[in-house]
């Protein structure tokens, strides 16, 4: 994802706008004029007397590319459950055996379970992770891993 | 308003219609013209979050809005540089 100056500025405030309705947000970002910039939302929901027993952290980075423009160079997209319903990462960056290539995967710990595994994933955009999120937390049913694939070390 | 209801993370359109004194399919209406934004759990099933609601009853939830340092975002990207690698796994093998 490639972004102007402006339109980094736009994204900052549509989604502090956007995410608000899930709870009690707090959104910080580094200097928008010095790369890298890193835009961050942590939320605590449901929010105020409501209580609170689901985090989401979504956090983007972006590096000046040519020009003005942004760059997304890493995401971490969050959701863990305080009350023991699991967690659900999405986030991307080489792995020992990848050499420098990032490789997009998903962490995944199920309801009960205290490891979480590694599963493979495509690059996603905050947007489709925060829904996917928001259906498994307005479900109830807790975090299931088993619409993903483990991810492992390619065998030569 | 004051907050007469139950506080909990998610409220059904009959819920939020009831809360805001208005008919179930007012509610609905407003969901599928996209002016009160909610989760479709499955075809049938649609929950509006805690914070809508909030901001529907004109009391919308905080936001605090931060600067991040230099150090955090460096700090923010060590943490993911390298992490736990998975074993070996036949899954990824050409078949």
């Amino acid at each position: 994802m490639r972004l102007s100056p402006r339109a980094l500025e736009l994204r900052i405030e549509t989604l502090t706008e956007s995410l608000r309705g899930d709870g009690d947000l707090t959104a910080r970002h580094s200097a928008l004029g010095r790369s890298p910039v890193e835009i961050d939302f942590r939320i605590e929901a449901p929010g105020r007397r409501a209580g609170h027993d689901m985090s989401f952290r979504y956090s983007e980075v972006y590096e000046q590319a040519d020009g003005a423009d942004w760059m997304l160079v890493g995401y971490v997209y969050l959701m863990a459950s305080l009350t023991g319903l699991g967690q659900r990462e999405y986030h991307w960056h080489p792995l020992r055996w990848s050499r420098e290539d990032p490789i997009h995967h998903a962490h995944c710990r199920e309801c009960g379970n205290e490891g979480r595994g590694h599963f493979r994933s495509h690059r996603i955009l905050l947007e489709e992770a925060r829904a996917e999120f928001l259906v498994i937390y307005a479900a109830g049913d807790g975090v299931d891993c088993a619409d993903l694939y483990p991810l492992g070390e390619p065998r030569a | 308003m004051s907050e007469q209801f139950p506080a909990k993370a998610f409220y059904s359109p009959a819920e939020v219609a009831h809360i805001l004194g208005v008919s179930d399919s007012h509610v609905t209406n407003m969901v599928k013209g996209g002016a009160i934004e909610a989760v479709r759990v499955s075809p049938r099933i649609i929950r509006i979050s805690y914070g809508t609601l909030m901001s529907l009853i004109g009391q919308p939830l905080h936001v605090r809005r931060r600067a991040l340092t230099a150090d955090e975002v460096e700090a923010g990207r060590r943490e993911l540089r390298e992490e736990d690698v998975p074993a070996p796994d036949d899954t990824l093998v050409a078949r």
